[in-house]
C-alpha cells in the first residue's frame, strides 16, 4: 500500500540545537503510527512539520504520492492533515458550532450573515461522527476541558468534508491532562477514526503509545532509532533505545558521608491539586539532588511550590530543623531560598536592564547602606565577583543582558541568587535547557563549587547524562509521583534504561 | 469492525457553577445566565426601586420620557464603541467626530451663517464622513500596526482642531425647520430621536449576533493570533468596527445639533468617558470578547437614571461625580470578580 | 581776541559737544521704550470656538493692526498650566516691551502668569481672573497694567430682577450654575441671590452646577421638568451655553417661550432666543470692547506713552460696559455691527477708561 504521506531527510534546526537530524517517516492508510522518544527527542518538531505548523529546513515532504509544501495550517488543513494540538485552539466567546467550521470555508454563512441552521446542522453531523453529546450551539467557555478537547477531534475530523480519501489526524499529547475514562473514550474515537484516517500519535507514556498504536518508531536526539510494529515490542528494548547517545561518562562522584546528621529540607507527603499526589523528598547540606521526568511529571509544580509560587501546595515542610510555611516568594528568601525559572525571559531577567542592574535585582539591597539605600559600588563589586567567577562572556557589567547569549544569560540569573549571603538552598529548573555544551559545562562547573561550599541544590535535569554527572541522589517522577529513587548514586549508579523506565 | 461504541455524554455536575445552569438564547447567542451578567440588571433594578421610595416624581411617565431622551445620544455613541471595545480596542475620537458632524451639519443645512441648504443631504454627508473618519481610524490601526489607544487620540485633537477651523465665529443657527423637528415631535410622547437610537441598538444586536463580522470580533478580542493562524483576514473586521464608531459618533452629532438648534464645535464634549463607563458598568469589559451591546445598553440606563434620580432627590451636585465614580469602581469589581478569580492578567 | 579767548572758545565748544553728546546718550538711554518698536501682541484666550472669544480677539486684532502690530493668539482650552505652558516658552525667550492680554482660565493660575511676565519685562493686562488677595499696583507694579472684567453680580442681578417682572413678582424657579470655582460663576449666583431678595414672591426651588455646558443644561431641565411639573416657573442660567440646553429641553415640552430663561454672556444665538421670545433675556459684554481696550492699555504702557506708576487703582482694576440684553432691544443689537473705526489706539486713547462702570469692588472675586 502506498503511504499516506513520507518524509524523506528530514532536518530542523533550532539555535545551538538540531531537533530532526535526517529523519524518514512513511505513515500508511488506516494505521496508528506512535511515536515514543525522551524530552527533545524530535517528537513533536516532526508532527509539526506535518501539521504545517513549522517547515523543515532540508527535506521533502509527499501526501498521496504528490510533493508538497506544508507552509501554513490551512495549506495542510486543504491537504486533508489535521492536528490536534496541546494547547487548546478553540474560542472561548464562540460556540461549538462556530469553533469547528473557525478555520474551513464552508456555506454556513454568505455575505457576512450566519445562516444558523445550516452550520448547526453541519456541526451536529461532525460532532455525530464521534458521538459527542453536545449542542452545536453552546459557548466553548462552558464545557470542560475534556469535552473541549473532544471538540478539538471534531473540528480536526472536520477536514474530512474538505478532501477525498485518507485524511491524517495528529495528536499531540492529548493525554497530558486527561483521566484514565476520557483517556478511554479518546481510544474509542481513534480506533473508529482509523476505518478512513491514518493517525500519528505522541504521549509520554510508553504504555499508552503501545496500547493504540500499530507501529512505533523510537526517536532519540533527533534521529529515529527503530521502528517496530504492535506485538514486536520488547519495553526494555526500547528504553535501551531511548537513551541514544545519552549516556554519561563514568566519572564517579565522591560518595557523600551521610550520617544521620538532620537534613536541611525535608518535605513530607506533598500534594499540589492536578500536578503532584504525594512526595516525600529531602536534601541535605552540601548535597545536589536531582529531578528528572517527562512531560506532567510534576516535577516544575513541586519546585515552585517549594518556592512559594504555588498557595495550593499542601503537606509538611521543615528547612533547618524547624517547620516552614512557605506563602509566598519572599518567606522563601527570607529562609535562605533560591529559585531559578525554567522560563528566565519571562520569569527570571529583565530584559532592557544592564548585567550589573540584574544581578543586583534581589539582594542589592544587602549591601546597601542600613539595608536602605543602594551601593552601587558594593552592588557592581559583588557583580563583577559572579561573573569572573561564572566565566560570564559580555563586554563588561553594563551591557544590556538581552544581547547576551542564552547560557550567559541564565549565568546572570544563577549570579543573581548567588548574590545573596543567606542562601541556603537553590532550585534550578531545568538549568541547562537551551544552553550550548560549553555554557552547559560552565555551569555544571559552577553548581559543583557551591555545592561543595556547603550550597544545598535541588535541580530539575532535562537529560540522563546531565543528573548522573551532577548529582548526588536522584529522583524520578511520574504523573505526580516519584516512580524510583537513587538515593547515592556515587554508590549505586544505575543504567541509564533503569531511570527511562521510570520515566515512562 | 469495531465493537459498538458507548456515547461521550456530559458528565452531570460538571458545568461550572453546578448543575442546573440555564442558559438563554438570543438569536444566535447564548447568554450565560452568571453573575457577570446578571449583577448590572440588579444594579438597575436596585436604583429604579431606590429612586422610586424617594422620589414620588421619579415613576412617573413624564419622567420616564426624561430619562429615555436623555439617554438616546448617549445610547448611540455606546453602541458603536461597543464593536471596538469587543475586539480589544478602544476608540477615543469620538469627540472630535461628534464635533465636525456638529458643525458640519449646521453649516451644510440652512443656517444663519452660510448660505447651504443641503437639509437631508447634509445630514448624509455628514454621516459619510463619520463613516470616512472611523474608517480612516481602522486603516492607520491595522495597516500600520499602530495601537488604537495611540491613533484614536491623535485623531480626536484632529477632529476637534477641524471642528474649530470651521467654526465662522458666529455661531451657526439651524433654520431647517425639519430638522429642528426631530426634538420637538412627538410620537407616543417620544421624540423621532429616542426611536432612532433604539434602531441603532437592534441593528447593533442583529450585527452581533448574525454576522460574521459580529461574532469574529468576539474571536478577535479572544484570540487575536489563533484568528489569524485560522486563516482569516482581521483586518476588515477591524476597520469595520472603527467605521460603526464613526458613524454613530456623526449621528450623535447630528442630533445634538438638532436639539440645541446651534452648531456647536465642542459638542460631543463629554460624552466619551460615559460611553466607556456605560460598557464597563455593563459588563462589556475593556479587555475585549466579553459583553456586548445590550450590555452596554443597560449600563447606559443605569449611568442616566443614577444622574436623573440624583437631581430628583436633590443631591448635592457636587457629590454627583464621586457617585458616579463609585458606581463605576463597584461594577468593575462585581463584574471582573469571576476572571479574577481565573487568574486572567489584571491591568 | 587773543589765542587765550580762541583756546578758550575752542575748548567750550569741545566741551558743549561732549556735554551734547553725552547729553545726547544719556537722554537716548533714559527714554522709554516710546523709542522702541512695540510690535509683538499676545492674546491668550479661553478657547478659539466661542463668540465671546471671537469678538475679543477681533478688538484686539483691530486695535493691534492700528499701530502697525502684529497679533498672535493662544488657546488655552481653559487648562491654566497649559497657558503657562505656552507663555512661559515665549516670556522665557525675552519679552521686554510685549503686549501681553490674557485670561489666565483661573484665579489659581493668575500670579504665576504675572510673574513672569513681569521678570520678561512684557506688559501685561489679565481679563477675568484675579485672586481677592492680589492686585495689579501690589504684585508687579510696573508691568502688570490692568486688570479687567464683567460684573457678574450686576449680570445676575438684571438678569434675576428680569425673571421677577416676568414673573409679576411671584412664582418658583432653577438655576444652573457655572464651573463652581469660578468667579464669574460665583457672581452671578450671588447678584441672583440680591434680587432673590429685592423680590420676595420668587422663590428658588433648586441650584444645580451644569459646568457651563449645553447638554448638562438641557439633561438638568428635563429632570426638573419632571420634578416640579407646572410647580416650574422660570430658568436662571449662568451662562448662555446652559440657556440654549435649557431652552432644548423646554422645546421638547413644547414649553419654550412659555417658560422664561435667562443667560449671561450675550452670544447670537441667544439674543436670537430673545428676539424670538424663547429667551428673556441676557447679559452683552461689550467683548470687541474690553479685547480693544485691553491692548492699547497694555501697549500704552509698553511704548510708553503713559506712566503705569502714576495710574489710579481705578485705572487699573476696572469693570467694562455690559448691556442687558431684552425684548425691546434684542433685534437692534444682532443688526449692529461693531464700528471698527472706533477700536484704533488714537480712538482709545483719547480715554481708555471712557466706557467703564468703575472700580472692581473689593471683595468682588472672593
Amino acid at each position: 500500500m502506498n503511504p499516506v504521506v513520507e518524509l524523506r531527510g528530514i532536518v530542523k534546526r533550532f539555535p545551538g540545537v538540531v531537533a530532526l537530524d535526517r529523519v524518514d517517516v512513511d505513515l500508511r492508510p488506516c494505521e496508528v503510527l506512535g511515536l515514543i522518544g525522551q524530552n527533545g527527542s524530535g517528537k513533536s518538531t516532526l508532527v509539526k512539520a506535518i501539521a504545517g505548523v513549522q517547515e523543515p529546513d532540508e527535506g521533502e515532504i509527499r501526501v498521496r504520492g504528490v510533493r508538497q509544501r506544508l507552509a501554513s495550517p490551512q495549506m495542510a488543513a486543504s491537504l486533508g492533515i489535521g492536528m490536534v494540538h496541546q494547547e487548546q485552539s478553540l474560542i472561548g466567546s464562540l460556540t461549538v458550532a462556530e469553533n469547528i467550521y473557525l478555520d474551513k470555508p464552508s456555506d454556513s454563512y454568505r455575505f457576512g450573515w450566519y445562516r444558523w441552521r445550516r452550520l448547526f446542522d453541519a456541526a451536529r453531523r461532525q460532532l455525530d461522527k464521534i458521538e459527542l453529546d453536545i449542542e452545536p450551539d453552546a459557548l466553548v467557555s462552558t464545557l470542560t476541558f475534556a469535552q473541549r478537547q473532544m471538540v478539538e477531534l471534531a473540528k480536526v475530523l472536520a477536514v474530512e468534508e474538505l478532501v477525498e480519501g485518507q485524511i491524517v489526524i495528529l495528536f499531540d499529547e492529548p493525554t497530558s491532562v486527561l483521566g484514565r475514562s476520557d483517556i478511554e473514550a479518546l481510544f474509542r474515537q481513534i480506533r473508529r477514526i482509523g476505518s478512513r484516517a491514518s493517525v500519528v500519535f505522541i504521549s509520554h507514556r510508553m504504555d499508552e503509545v503501545l496500547e493504540i498504536s500499530d507501529r512505533v518508531y523510537v526517536l532519540s536526539d533527533g534521529e529515529k532509532v527503530a521502528e517496530r510494529n504492535r506485538g514486536a515490542t520488547d519495553p526494555d528494548e526500547l528504553y535501551k533505545l531511548m537513551v541514544g547517545r545519552q549516556r554519561a561518562p563514568d566519572d564517579a562522584r565522591q560518595s557523600r558521608l551521610k550520617g544521620s546528621e538532620p537534613q536541611l529540607l525535608e518535605m513530607r507527603g506533598i500534594v499540589v491539586p492536578g500536578h503532584v499526589h504525594g512526595v516525600d523528598l529531602t536534601v541535605g547540606v552540601g548535597e545536589i539532588v536531582a529531578l528528572i521526568g517527562v512531560q506532567a511529571s510534576g516535577a516544575e509544580e513541586l519546585c515552585r511550590g517549594l518556592f512559594g509560587l504555588n498557595e495550593r501546595m499542601a503537606g509538611e515542610i521543615s528547612f533547618a530543623g524547624h517547620p516552614a510555611h512557605i506563602k509566598g516568594p519572599t518567606a522563601a528568601i527570607a529562609l535562605g531560598i533560591g529559585y531559578l525559572p525554567a522560563e528566565r525571559k519571562v520569569e527570571g531577567m529583565v530584559r532592557g536592564q544592564t548585567i550589573a542592574e540584574n544581578i543586583a535585582l534581589t539582594f542589592g539591597l544587602d549591601f546597601g547602606r542600613a539595608g536602605t539605600i543602594i551601593d552601587r559600588g558594593k552592588e557592581r563589586r559583588e557583580a563583577r565577583l559572579w561573573a569572573d567567577r561564572l566565566k560570564l562572556k559580555a563586554t563588561g557589567i553594563d551591557e544590556r543582558i538581552e544581547r547576551l547569549s542564552g547560557g550567559n544569560q541564565q549565568k546572570v540569573v544563577l549570579a543573581k541568587w548567588l548574590m545573596g549571603r543567606n542562601l541556603k538552598l537553590l532550585i534550578l529548573d531545568h538549568p541547562t535547557r537551551g544552553l550550548d555544551p560549553g555554557a552547559r559545562g560552565d555551569v555544571f562547573r559552577a553548581i559543583r563549587e557551591l555545592a561543595a561550599s556547603g550550597l544545598a541544590i535541588l535541580f530539575i535535569g532535562d537529560t540522563l547524562d546531565e543528573v548522573l554527572s551532577l548529582a548526588d541522589a536522584l529522583h524520578v517522577m511520574r504523573d505526580g509521583r516519584i516512580t524510583q529513587s537513587f538515593p547515592d548514586l556515587a554508590a549505586h549508579r544505575p543504567h541509564e534504561e533503569e531511570i527511562v523506565r521510570a520515566m515512562v | 469492525m469495531h465493537a459498538p461504541v458507548e456515547k461521550i455524554v456530559a458528565p452531570s455536575g460538571q458545568w461550572p457553577g453546578g448543575a442546573a445552569e440555564a442558559a438563554t438564547k438570543i438569536g444566535a447567542m447564548r447568554v450565560p445566565k452568571n453573575l457577570a451578567n446578571w449583577a448590572p440588571m440588579a444594579a438597575l433594578a436596585l436604583l429604579a426601586a431606590g429612586f422610586s421610595l424617594a422620589s414620588s416624581q421619579f415613576h412617573t411617565a413624564a419622567n420616564l420620557q426624561a430619562i429615555l431622551e436623555a439617554s438616546a445620544v448617549p445610547l448611540i455613541i455606546a453602541v458603536g464603541i461597543t464593536f471596538v471595545i469587543l475586539q480589544g480596542s478602544i476608540d477615543l475620537s469620538i469627540e472630535g467626530v461628534t464635533a465636525i458632524a456638529g458643525i458640519g451639519l449646521s453649516l451644510l443645512a440652512a443656517n444663519s451663517s452660510s448660505s447651504l441648504e443641503f437639509g437631508w443631504w447634509g445630514v448624509t454627508g455628514v454621516l459619510v464622513g463619520g463613516l470616512l473618519f472611523g474608517l480612516a481610524n481602522g486603516a492607520l490601526h491595522h495597516l500600520l500596526r499602530m495601537p488604537s489607544l495611540i491613533v484614536t487620540l491623535s485623531t480626536w485633537f484632529i477632529g476637534l482642531g477641524v471642528a474649530a477651523l470651521l467654526f465662522p465665529s458666529r455661531q451657526p443657527q439651524v433654520l431647517d425647520q425639519r430638522l429642528l423637528d426631530l426634538s420637538i415631535l412627538k410620537i407616543a410622547g417620544i421624540s423621532p430621536i429616542v426611536y432612532v437610537s433604539a434602531a441603532v441598538l437592534t441593528v447593533g444586536v442583529v450585527l452581533q449576533g448574525m454576522t460574521r463580522f459580529g461574532r469574529l470580533s468576539y474571536a478577535i478580542g479572544e484570540d487575536e493570533r489563533l484568528v489569524r493562524m485560522s486563516g482569516i483576514a482581521m483586518g476588515r473586521h477591524k476597520v469595520a468596527a472603527n467605521a460603526i464608531s464613526g458613524f454613530t459618533a456623526a449621528l450623535a452629532g447630528v442630533f445634538l445639533t438638532c436639539q440645541s438648534g446651534v452648531g456647536n464645535p465642542t459638542a460631543g464634549q463629554g460624552f466619551l468617558f460615559p460611553a466607556i463607563s456605560a460598557a464597563v458598568i455593563g459588563g462589556t469589559l475593556l479587555s475585549g470578547a466579553r459583553g456586548g451591546v445590550l450590555q452596554t445598553a443597560l449600563g447606559v440606563f443605569i449611568l442616566q437614571v443614577l444622574e436623573n434620580g440624583m437631581v430628583l432627590v436633590g443631591a448635592n451636585p457636587l457629590s454627583q461625580q464621586i457617585v458616579e465614580g463609585a458606581t463605576i469602581t463597584i461594577a468593575v469589581a462585581i463584574g471582573g470578580y469571576p476572571l479574577i478569580r481565573k487568574l486572567r492578567v489584571v491591568k | 581776541m587773543g589765542t587765550y579767548a580762541e583756546k578758550k572758545y575752542a575748548n567750550f565748544r569741545v566741551t558743549a559737544i561732549a556735554a551734547a553728546a553725552v547729553a545726547c546718550a544719556v537722554g537716548a538711554l533714559a527714554t522709554p521704550a516710546s523709542a522702541e518698536k512695540v510690535d509683538r501682541f499676545y492674546l491668550g484666550v479661553g478657547t478659539t470656538t466661542s463668540e465671546y472669544w471671537a469678538d475679543v480677539t477681533l478688538g484686539a486684532k483691530t486695535m493691534a493692526d492700528s499701530v502697525g502690530g502684529n497679533l498672535q493668539v493662544i488657546a488655552s482650552d481653559f487648562q491654566g498650566e497649559k497657558l503657562l505652558q505656552q507663555f512661559g516658552a515665549i516670556f522665557s525667550a525675552g519679552c521686554a516691551h510685549c503686549v501681553v492680554v490674557v485670561d489666565p482660565a483661573s484665579n489659581a493660575f493668575t500670579k504665576a502668569l504675572v510673574q513672569r511676565a513681569a521678570d520678561a519685562n512684557a506688559s501685561i493686562i489679565t481679563l477675568w481672573n484675579r485672586p481677592e488677595s492680589i492686585h495689579p499696583w501690589d504684585t508687579a507694579p510696573n508691568d502688570w497694567v490692568a486688570n479687567t472684567s464683567f460684573d457678574g453680580v450686576d449680570s445676575g442681578y438684571q438678569n434675576g430682577m428680569a425673571l421677577c417682572k416676568a414673573l409679576n413678582g411671584k412664582g418658583n424657579i432653577v438655576a444652573l450654575g457655572g464651573i463652581p470655582d469660578n468667579p464669574p460663576a460665583k457672581q452671578r449666583l450671588a447678584g441672583l441671590a440680591k434680587a432673590l431678595k429685592d423680590c420676595p414672591g420668587m422663590k428658588l426651588l433648586d441650584t444645580q452646577v451644569g459646568d457651563w455646558d449645553t447638554t448638562k443644561g438641557q439633561n438638568l431641565v428635563r429632570a426638573w421638568l419632571a420634578r416640579y411639573g407646572a410647580d416650574l416657573n422660570g430658568v436662571f442660567s449662568a451662562n448662555d451655553g446652559m440657556a440654549v440646553g435649557a431652552v432644548a429641553a423646554l422645546r421638547e415640552k413644547g414649553l419654550n417661550g412659555k417658560i422664561p430663561v435667562t443667560g449671561s454672556d450675550g452670544s447670537s444665538d441667544a439674543i436670537k432666543f430673545v428676539a424670538s421670545g424663547d429667551m428673556l433675556s441676557t447679559m452683552k459684554v461689550d467683548a470687541v470692547g474690553q479685547g480693544a481696550i485691553a491692548t492699547a492699555l497694555a501697549y500704552a504702557a509698553a511704548s510708553g506713552d503713559i506712566d503705569v506708576a502714576k495710574l489710579t487703582h481705578a485705572q487699573r482694576d476696572f469693570w467694562l460696559k455690559q448691556t442687558l440684553v431684552t425684548k425691546d432691544n434684542a433685534a437692534a443689537i444682532l443688526a449692529a455691527k461693531p464700528d471698527l473705526a472706533e477700536y484704533t489706539y488714537e480712538k482709545i486713547k483719547a480715554n481708555f477708561w471712557a466706557t467703564s462702570p468703575g472700580q472692581i469692588p473689593v471683595g468682588a472675586n472672593k
